[in-house]
C-alpha cells in the first residue's frame, strides 16, 4: 500500500521507468510504421527520460515540487523526436500538477498525471489520436476515476497501466497508418513501458537492464550492511573475516569500475564513493577493533556527508590518457588536488580519467605531460553556458549575419549539398541521433545571426525544432520540411537579402513543389495492406505508404519513380545512400534517363544510412 | 519625319528589324576577349561571339562608350537638324563612364540639343524604354516629351535574369563576391532581379530546371502586377544565343499566364559578356 509520493519516491519511480524503457528500447524502435531500420522512437524517449532522471541527481533540494520541476525542464531540453517532445511536455504538465507540494496523495497524483496528459496535447500543433497522446490521456483519466475511491497509489497505477495497455492495443483502430503497417503506436508503447517500470519497482520485480553500476553499488552496500549487522550481533568477531568479506566487495566494485567505458565514468562516482567510504570504515575497524561501533558509524557518517555537500566544483571533466607506464593511483591523487570525485581507471597504457573541478585547463595541462590526451569532455554542471562558450572559442569565428540557417542532415553528401545551398550549420549526420531540443537550441545560440531559419528535414524533428524556437530569444522560424529534398527545395527560394518573414513565406510555399520517395531494405517481416514483405526485401515508400517492393534497390527505385512521376513534372533527382556503389547509382541514372527522356534527371551522392535511394520528383 | 533621334548603346536586346524601323542609333560597347576587341552585332554576330567565349579559358570584358563616339553621333544627328534623346544604362557599377561620356559629349558639339536619360536599368528592360521612346519620337513628340516617356517607362520596368553560370556576372563586377558564390553542388540556375532605382542586381531565387525558373519569373511578374494594380505588361525576352528553348518556353508561359500587350523576342549584344553561356532573361514593364 502506497499512500503518498514525495520527491525521493518520484526520483525512484522515474529511474525505474527509465531503466525499464531503456531495456525495452529496441522493442519500441521496431514499432516503426515502415519496416525501415531507422526507427528510433524508443531511443528518443529513453534519452529524454534519462536526462530528466540524471538532472535530479545533482539537485540539492529533493522535495517533490523541485524534483518535478527539474524533471520537466531537463526533459524539455533533452527531448528529441516527436514522442520525446510529447513525453517532455507530459513531464512539464506533471510538474505543474505537483508544484508547491512536498508530498501528494493518490488523488493529487492522479490529477497531476491528468495535467501531464493535457500538457502533452497542448504541446503539439495538431494532436493526433491513436498516439502516445491518447495513451497518456486515457490512462490518466483511469487514474482519476480509480482515485475517487482508492487511496493506494500502487493500485491506481496498476489500473492506469492496464488502461494504457488496452488503449495501446486499440491505436491501430484509431490511426489507419498503424493498421496498414500492423503495428501499435511506438510512442504509446514507450509510455506503457514507463508506467510498467514504476509498477515493477513497486512490485519488486527486476528492471532487467538495471544499470550495472547501480547493481554493484547495491551489492557493496549490502555486503557492508551484513557485516555491520554481524558485528553488532556479535557474530563477526574476527577482523580477518571482516577484511575478507569487505575486501571482496571492494574488489568487485573496483573491477567493475575498471571495465566501465569512459562515458559511464560519471555514473561511477557512486561506486567510488561507496568504495571510498567503506575503505575508510574498514580502516577504522582495523585500528579500533570490531567493537567500537560508534567510531565506525561516525566515520561512515562523515563519508556519507561528503556526498551530499553543495556542488563545489563546476566542471565534470573526462578524458583519456594514452601513454606508457601510467600509474593510475598517482594520476588520481594528482587530479584530486584540483577537485573532487577524481576517478582514474584503466591500464598502464590507457587511463580513463574523471574529475569534478574548477580548473579543467590545469587538469588538462597536467594530463598532457603524461601522454596523448583524447576524448576530452568538459560539462559545466551548472549547465550549458560554459560549454557553449568553449565551443565558440574553438569553432571558427562565424561572421555576424542577419539571417542564419540550421538544417538537419542524415548523410555526408547531403550535408555538403545543403551547405552549398547556403546552410550555415548542419545538425545530425550519418551516425548521429536526431537532434534534441537542446542540440537545436545550442546551434541557434551559437550562430551569430539575429534571425534563424530551421529546416528539420524530417517530420519527427519538427516538434523539437518548434520547441527550440519557443525557448530561444532570437527570432526563429521553422520551415516544416519533412524530407531532405523538401529542405533543398525550400533553399531554392532562400534569399539571404530578404527578411526572415519573406523567406519563411517563400520557403514554406516551396515545400509543396516536391514529392519525396525512399528506397530501403525491410528490417522485419511486415504486412502492409496487400503487400507481404519479407525481411531483407527492398521496399519503396512514397506518400506515407509502401508503394512497391522487390529484391533489387534499382528495380524498386524504377518502379517507385513510375508511381511518383506525373505529366507536369520536370526534374527527377536521385540521392544514393551510403551502402550503394557509385557504379550502380550511375546505372540507375541511365535507366531513369532512358525511361524519361523529357525530364531532367540528376544523380547526387547523399551518403544517408538506411535508404539506398532518396528520390525526389518535381 | 521625326524631329527627335534616339541614341543608345548595344545592351538592350532590340532586334534588328525594330532598330531599323524606328531609326534607333546603336553605339557599341567594345567587348574584349583574350586581348582582341569585338563589336557584337557589328563586327561579330552574337552567336559567333558566344562560341568564342565558350571556347576561351579567359573571361570577356566590356568597355565604356567614349566621349568621342557619342560626340560623333551627336554631330551627325545635329547636322540633320535633330534633337537627341540618349538612353543609357544605369551608372554606378554598371557603366558610370558611359553615362558621364554621354553627358560630356554634349559640350563637344555646338548646337547639340541632347537629353540624356539614365534608365537606372540594364539589358532587356532598356529595350522596352527605347522602344516606347522611339515610338513617341516617330509620332512627332518633342525631345522633352520623349525623354519623359522614357523616364516613365523605365520607372515601371524590371529585369529578371536566369544565369546558369554566375561567374561571368561576378567577373564583370556586376554582383558582389558573396552573391556570386550562390552556386552550389547541385545543378541550380540562380535567378536575379534588378528593379528600377536599386542600382543593383539582387538574388531572387533559384530554379533547377528551365520550367522552374520560368515559373518563378511568371510568379514574380504576377505579384508585381497585383501590387501595382497593373492589368497588362509589355515584355522583351532574350537569351545569349544558345538557349532558345528557355526563351521559347518563357514566351509560351507568359502568353498562357499573363495578359501581355506585347512580347518581343530580343537579340542580345554586349551583355552576353556578363550573362555568360546559357543565360536568358526578361525585361517587363507594367502597363496600367
Amino acid at each position: 500500500m502506497i499512500r503518498h509520493c514525495n520527491g525521493r519516491r518520484l526520483i525512484k519511480a522515474l529511474a525505474a521507468s527509465n531503466d525499464w524503457l531503456s531495456s525495452k528500447m529496441e522493442v519500441v524502435n521496431n514499432l516503426n510504421v515502415f519496416p525501415v531500420p531507422d526507427g528510433d522512437t524508443g531511443f528518443n524517449m529513453s534519452l529524454t527520460l534519462k536526462a530528466a532522471v540524471e538532472a535530479t541527481k545533482d539537485l540539492k533540494n529533493k522535495d517533490l515540487s523541485s524534483i518535478a520541476k527539474e524533471v520537466g525542464t531537463s526533459s524539455v531540453m533533452a527531448s528529441r523526436g516527436c514522442a520525446g517532445v510529447i513525453l517532455s511536455q507530459f513531464l512539464v504538465g506533471l510538474a505543474k500538477g505537483l508544484a508547491g507540494k512536498k508530498r501528494v496523495e493518490a488523488k493529487e497524483l492522479a490529477q497531476a498525471l491528468f495535467k501531464g496528459a493535457e500538457a502533452a496535447y497542448g504541446g503539439v500543433r495538431e494532436p493526433v489520436e491513436g498516439t502516445i497522446l491518447t495513451v497518456a490521456k486515457e490512462s490518466a483519466k483511469k487514474a482519476l476515476e480509480i482515485a475517487k475511491e482508492e487511496n493506494d497509489i500502487a493500485k491506481i497505477l496498476r489500473e492506469a497501466y492496464k488502461e494504457a495497455q488496452e488503449v495501446l492495443e486499440k491505436t491501430p483502430e484509431m490511426l489507419p497508418v498503424l493498421k496498414d503497417a500492423g503495428v501499435v503506436d511506438a510512442g504509446g508503447a514507450g509510455f506503457v513501458y514507463i508506467l510498467e517500470g514504476v509498477l515493477r519497482l513497486i512490485e519488486g520485480k527486476p528492471l532487467e537492464e538495471i544499470s550495472r553500476v547501480e547493481v554493484t553499488v547495491a551489492k557493496t552496500v549490502n555486503t557492508w550492511r551484513s557485516i555491520l549487522v554481524g558485528i553488532r550481533g556479535g557474530e563477526l568477531k574476527d577482523i580477518k573475516e571482516v577484511e575478507t568479506i569487505a575486501g571482496k566487495a571492494i574488489q568487485a566494485a573496483k573491477e567493475r569500475l575498471s571495465r566501465l567505458p569512459l562515458q559511464k565514468l560519471k555514473n561511477a562516482t557512486g561506486i567510488r564513493r561507496v568504495v571510498g567510504t567503506w575503505e575508510r570504515v574498514l580502516g577504522v575497524i582495523q585500528k579500533r577493533g570490531l567493537l567500537d561501533i560508534k567510531a565506525v558509524r561516525t566515520t561512515a557518517q562523515r563519508a556519507v556527508d561528503t556526498w551530499e555537500r553543495e556542488l563545489k566544483y563546476k566542471y565534470c571533466t573526462e578524458f583519456l590518457i594514452k601513454g606508457k607506464n601510467l600509474v593510475l593511483k598517482e594520476i588520481e591523487n594528482e587530479l584530486a588536488k584540483h577537485g573532487d570525485c577524481a576517478i582514474v581507471v584503466g591500464s598502464s597504457e590507457l587511463a580513463k580519467c574523471h574529475i569534478h573541478t574548477n580548473e579543467p585547463d590545469k587538469v588538462k595541462a597536467y594530463a598532457v605531460t603524461l601522454g596523448e590526451v583524447d576524448k576530452v569532455k568538459i560539462d559545466d554542471m551548472d549547465k550549458q553556458h560554459q560549454t557553449l562558450l568553449m565551443e565558440k572559442e574553438v569553432g571558427e569565428a562565424v561572421k555576424v549575419k542577419g539571417l542564419g540557417i540550421i538544417a538537419v542532415s542524415t548523410g555526408e553528401g547531403l550535408s555538403k549539398i545543403l551547405k552549398s545551398m547556403g546552410v550555415d550549420e548542419i545538425l545530425g549526420g550519418p551516425k548521429k541521433l536526431k537532434p534534441s531540443v537542446e542540440d537545436i537550441s545550442k546551434a541557434i545560440e551559437a550562430i551569430e545571426a539575429k534571425d534563424i531559419i530551421l529546416l528539420p528535414n524530417d517530420g519527427d524533428i519538427i516538434p523539437a525544432a518548434e520547441k527550440a524556437k519557443e525557448l530561444s530569444k532570437k527570432r526563429v522560424e521553422v520551415i516544416p520540411a519533412k524530407s531532405i529534398p523538401q529542405g533543398l527545395t525550400a533553399l531554392m527560394d532562400y534569399n539571404p537579402e530578404a527578411s526572415i518573414e519573406e523567406n519563411k513565406e517563400a520557403m514554406s510555399q516551396a515545400l509543396g513543389r516536391i514529392k519525396t520517395g525512399q528506397v530501403a531494405k525491410a528490417a522485419r517481416i511486415a504486412k502492409y495492406k496487400e503487400l507481404k514483405i519479407r525481411r531483407g526485401e527492398v521496399i519503396g515508400l512514397y506518400h506515407k505508404e509502401i508503394k512497391v517492393k522487390g529484391r533489387k534497390p534499382q528495380r524498386v527505385a524504377l518502379d517507385l519513380i513510375k508511381e511518383m512521376v506525373k505529366e507536369t513534372d520536370s526534374i527527377i533527382t536521385l540521392y544514393y545512400g551510403k551502402g550503394v556503389r557509385k557504379r550502380r547509382a550511375n546505372q540507375l541514372l541511365n535507366q531513369v534517363k532512358e525511361k524519361y527522356p523529357n525530364l531532367d534527371v540528376q544523380l547526387y551522392f547523399g551518403g544517408q544510412p538506411h535508404y539506398y535511394y532518396i528520390i525526389s520528383v518535381e | 519625319m521625326a524631329k527627335v533621334a534616339i541614341v543608345t548603346g548595344d545592351n538592350h536586346g532590340i532586334p534588328d528589324n525594330l532598330l531599323k524601323k524606328l531609326e534607333i542609333t546603336m553605339l557599341h560597347h567594345p567587348a574584349t576577349l583574350e586581348g582582341k576587341e569585338y563589336l557584337v552585332r557589328k563586327t561579330i554576330s552574337p552567336e559567333d561571339f558566344l562560341a568564342k567565349v565558350k571556347a576561351s579559358k579567359g573571361f570577356p570584358k566590356t568597355a565604356a562608350i567614349n566621349v568621342e563616339r557619342f560626340a560623333e553621333v551627336y554631330r551627325k544627328l545635329t547636322a540633320e537638324g535633330k534633337s537627341i534623346v540618349n538612353i543609357t544604362m544605369a551608372g554606378g557599377i554598371f557603366s558610370q563612364p558611359t553615362l558621364d561620356a554621354a553627358k560630356e559629349a554634349i559640350n563637344k558639339v555646338e548646337g547639340a540639343d541632347v537629353a540624356v536619360v539614365n534608365s537606372m536599368l540594364t539589358a532587356h528592360p532598356i529595350g522596352l524604354v527605347i522602344l516606347e521612346a522611339a515610338r513617341a519620337a516617330k509620332e512627332g513628340k518633342s525631345k522633352d516629351e520623349v525623354a519623359k516617356i522614357a523616364q516613365d517607362v523605365a520607372s515601371k520596368s524590371t529585369l529578371i535574369l536566369a544565369l546558369p553560370d554566375l561567374e561571368y556576372l561576378h567577373r564583370g563586377g556586376r554582383i558582389g563576391k558573396g552573391k556570386a558564390l550562390l552556386g552550389s553542388l547541385m545543378k541550380v540556375i540562380p535567378i536575379l532581379i534588378m528593379r528600377y532605382g536599386t542600382q543593383a542586381i539582387e538574388p531572387l531565387g533559384k530554379g533547377r530546371s528551365i520550367a522552374q525558373v520560368n515559373q518563378k519569373i511568371i510568379e514574380t511578374i504576377k505579384t508585381d502586377m497585383e501590387k501595382s494594380g497593373a492589368k497588362k505588361v509589355k515584355a522583351l525576352i532574350g537569351d545569349v544565343g544558345d538557349n532558345l528553348e528557355a526563351t521559347k518556353t518563357l514566351k509560351e508561359a507568359l502568353k498562357k499566364n499573363i495578359d501581355c500587350e506585347e512580347i518581343i523576342m530580343g537579340k542580345l549584344g554586349c551583355e552576353i559578356v556578363h550573362l555568360g553561356p546559357g543565360g536568358w532573361g526578361i525585361g517587363y514593364y507594367l502597363v496600367k
